[in-house]
C-alpha cells in the first residue's frame, strides 16, 4: 500500500511527521474494454474535433467554456498563480466533540500512520484526545488542493477524515411537508424501530451484485483453466534440495 | 505492550556488501531468493502476522500464508524471503505484482493461481525473548527447533557449508539470482547495513527514484532516474520500459511536476517530469567509472522502500 500524503500534524510546538494511508477502497469488479473481433484492448486516441489529426500531451492547452463555443486557455503560469502555497502541514485548528461534525460532511477517510521520530510524540496526541474524547480539525494541502480534515483517534491509532468546504455540501431540493402526525401511530412506529434495533455488523453485509458477477468470471476462468496447477511442480523446498544435492555429489565425486 | 513480539515494526538487518563468490569455513552460504523481504510473527496458538521491510502488513496481499503460524512449535520471530515460485525459479515480478494488489478478488486468484511462500534463513525471538545475541550458528540451530514441519507454503532456508564458489556456479548455471555468504559467528543488529552478510550476484542492481519519463517510438518510454546525495537528487541515467504494463501505469498517475531537482542534460527536453515519490530497481552489468549503469533492465518497482532510502553508493 503506497502511502498518499506525506506531511507533519503541527499540534502546539510539536511537529509530528505522519504518512496518510487510504483506509478504504473500492472492489468493484472493473472491466476492459475489448475489440469484438480479435479480443484485442481498444485504445484512446485523441483527435482534433476540426483538422481530425491526431494530437500529442505536448499539443494540448487547457481552456474553459465561458459561453458555447468561447473559451479563455489557461497556461502553466496561470495555474502556479492559483496554487496554494505548497504546504503540506497538518495544521491543527481546533478541538471539538465529534458529533458536532455532521456525517454529510465526511468525504475520505485515511489512516495516519507515524514516521521515523514521530511514535512518541503520536501516542501523546491520539491519548489526550481519546482521554478529553475531542477530535481535532485542521487544514493542509494534498498535491495541489486544500483539504479540510477532522482528526479522529480511534483505540488502535488516529484517523483522519477529509472534510466537504460548507459551500460543497448541497441542500435538500426541496423540504418534505412537516405534516401532523397522530400520537398513537408515532408510538406504535418508535415500539417497531425499538423492537427492530441491533448493533451495526458490518461483515453481515455483502454486495450481492459483485459477488454473483465474480462467481461468473471465476467459472469462466476455471473452465479455461481446467488443468491449472494448484502447486507449481517445483517449490522452494524442492529446488533448494536439488541444489544441496548436486553439490554434494560433486563433493563426492572430486 | 513493551515486547517486541507485540510491538512489532522489526528493521530487519540488511545485507552491506557485495562480491565475488569465495570458500570459507567461516560462512554459512544461502541461495538468494528474488521475493520480498519479509518478517513472520508466528505463534501456534495465536496466529500470523507478516511485515515487510517498512513493517506494512502483507498478509493481506498473501493470505494464502496465513496459516503458517501451525508449522511452528513456539512462539517466534523469523526473519526470511516472501517468493512466488514459477517454472522452477523464484519469479520477483509475481511476488511484486501481488504486493501492489488491492482488489481481494484479484489476490485470490493470483494466490490460488501463484501461491506464494515464506522461506525463513534468521530466527529473532524465541518463546518469549530476543535471539539476537546468538552467533549465526546458534540462531540456525534453533531456527531448525522452532520449525515443526515444512510445508508448499513454509520453509527453512538450506545452508551450504564452505563450498560458496561451486554454489554460485550452480545457482548462476540455473538462472537463480545468486547466494549470499553470512559470517558463522556474526549476531543480529536491528536495521543495520552488515558487512558479515555478502550477496554474490550474476546481475548487480540498484534501487532509484523514478524522477520522470520520456516516450518513444514503438510502445517504449525511457524512465530517468535518480538517487540521493546528502539530500539532494541527482541525475542518474535511464531505463527503457514498455508502456503496457501495471509499473508505466503508476508512474503515469504520479503528479506532475515542472522541472526536476537537478539541471537537465539535453536531450531530455521532451521529458515528463513527476513528483519523485516512487521507487524501482534496475539490474546492470557493471556501472561505469562516471556511474552510469551498462545494459540496464527495468526489474520493476518497490514499495518497500522511501525515495531518501535510494541513496549515491
Amino acid at each position: 500500500m503506497a502511502v498518499s500524503h506525506r506531511g507533519a500534524i503541527s499540534f502546539g510546538m510539536v511537529h509530528i511527521p505522519v504518512g496518510l494511508y487510504t483506509a478504504t477502497q473500492d472492489n468493484d469488479i472493473h472491466f476492459n474494454q475489448l475489440c469484438k473481433e480479435d479480443g484485442s484492448r481498444v485504445k484512446y486516441k485523441k483527435i482534433c474535433a476540426s483538422c481530425g489529426k491526431e494530437v500529442g500531451t505536448g499539443d494540448i492547452v487547457k481552456g474553459f467554456e465561458y459561453e458555447p463555443g468561447k473559451y479563455v486557455t489557461m497556461t502553466d503560469a496561470d495555474f502556479e498563480k492559483a496554487k496554494s502555497a505548497k504546504d503540506k502541514t497538518i495544521h491543527i485548528l481546533h478541538f471539538t466533540d465529534l458529533p458536532n461534525i455532521r456525517p454529510i460532511y465526511f468525504d475520505k477517510t485515511y489512516h495516519v500512520v507515524p514516521e521515523q521520530g514521530g511514535d512518541k510524540a503520536f501516542e501523546l496526541l491520539r491519548r489526550a484526545m481519546k482521554d478529553e474524547n475531542k477530535i481535532a480539525v485542521a487544514k493542509t494541502v494534498m498535491g495541489t488542493k486544500e483539504k479540510l480534515l477532522a482528526l479522529i483517534p480511534t483505540d488502535a491509532g488516529i484517523l483522519i477524515e477529509t472534510l466537504f468546504f460548507a459551500d460543497e455540501v448541497k441542500e435538500a431540493p426541496k423540504e418534505a411537508a412537516h405534516s401532523e402526525v397522530n400520537e398513537a401511530e408515532l408510538q406504535m412506529a418508535k415500539t417497531l424501530i425499538g423492537a427492530m434495533v441491533k448493533d451495526f455488523e458490518p461483515e453481515q453485509y455483502k454486495d450481492e451484485y459483485q459477488e454473483k458477477l465474480w462467481q461468473i468470471i471465476n467459472g469462466k476462468i476455471q473452465g479455461k483453466e481446467v488443468i491449472a496447477p494448484q502447486e507449481p511442480v517445483v517449490n522452494v523446498i524442492d529446488l533448494m534440495e536439488a541444489l544441496r544435492k548436486s553439490l554434494s555429489q560433486a563433493g563426492v565425486a572430486q | 505492550m513493551s515486547d517486541l513480539f507485540e510491538q512489532k515494526g522489526i528493521k530487519p538487518m540488511l545485507i552491506g556488501l557485495e562480491g565475488e563468490a569465495f570458500d570459507s569455513p567461516d560462512y554459512l552460504y544461502e541461495l538468494k531468493l528474488d521475493g520480498e523481504r519479509c518478517v513472520a510473527y508466528l505463534d501456534p496458538r495465536s496466529g500470523t502476522e507478516l511485515r515487510n521491510k517498512r513493517d506494512l502488513k502483507m498478509l493481506p496481499k498473501v493470505p494464502e500464508l496465513s496459516e503458517i503460524h501451525k508449522q511452528v512449535r513456539c512462539r517466534c520471530i523469523l526473519d526470511g524471503e516472501l517468493a512466488v515460485i514459477k517454472d522452477g525459479r523464484p519469479d520477483f515480478y509475481e511476488i511484486q505484482r501481488r504486493s501492489l494488489m488491492s482488489n481481494p478478488l484479484k489476490i485470490k486468484l493470483a494466490s490460488q493461481k501463484n501461491p506464494a511462500c515464506f522461506t525463513a534463513f534468521d530466527i529473532l525471538y524465541y518463546e518469549d525473548h530476543t535471539v539476537c545475541n546468538l552467533s549465526l550458528t546458534e540462531r540456525k540451530e534453533l531456527l531448525q527447533k522452532s520449525v515443526a514441519q515444512e510445508n508448499a507454503r513454509f520453509a527453512v532456508s538450506r545452508v551450504i557449508e564452505s563450498n560458496g564458489i561451486s554454489f554460485y556456479k550452480l545457482a548462476e548455471a540455473q538462472n537463480l539470482e545468486g547466494i549470499v555468504a553470512k559470517r558463522k559467528d556474526s549476531q543480529y543488529y536491528f536495521d543495520k547495513r552488515t558487512k558479515d552478510w555478502i550477496k554474490c550476484k550474476n546481475l548487480k542492481d540498484d534501487d532509484y527514484v523514478v524522477c520522470g519519463y520520456l516516450p518513444k517510438a514503438n510502445g517504449m518510454t525511457s524512465i530517468v532516474l535518480g538517487q540521493y546525495a546528502d539530500k539532494t537528487l541527482k541525475y542518474k541515467g535511464h531505463v527503457t520500459l514498455g508502456v503496457g504494463g501495471e509499473d508505466f501505469r503508476k508512474i503515469r498517475e504520479l503528479p506532475r511536476i515542472g522541472a526536476p531537482g537537478f539541471a537537465v542534460s539535453s536531450g531530455n527536453e521532451e521529458c515528463i517530469w513527476v513528483e519523485p515519490s516512487l521507487c524501482c530497481t534496475v539490474k546492470y552489468m557493471e556501472k561505469t567509472e562516471s556511474g552510469s549503469l551498462r545494459q540496464p533492465v527495468f526489474k520493476g518497482l518497490r514499495v518497500d522502500k522511501l525515495p531518501e532510502e535510494c541513496t549515491e553508493k
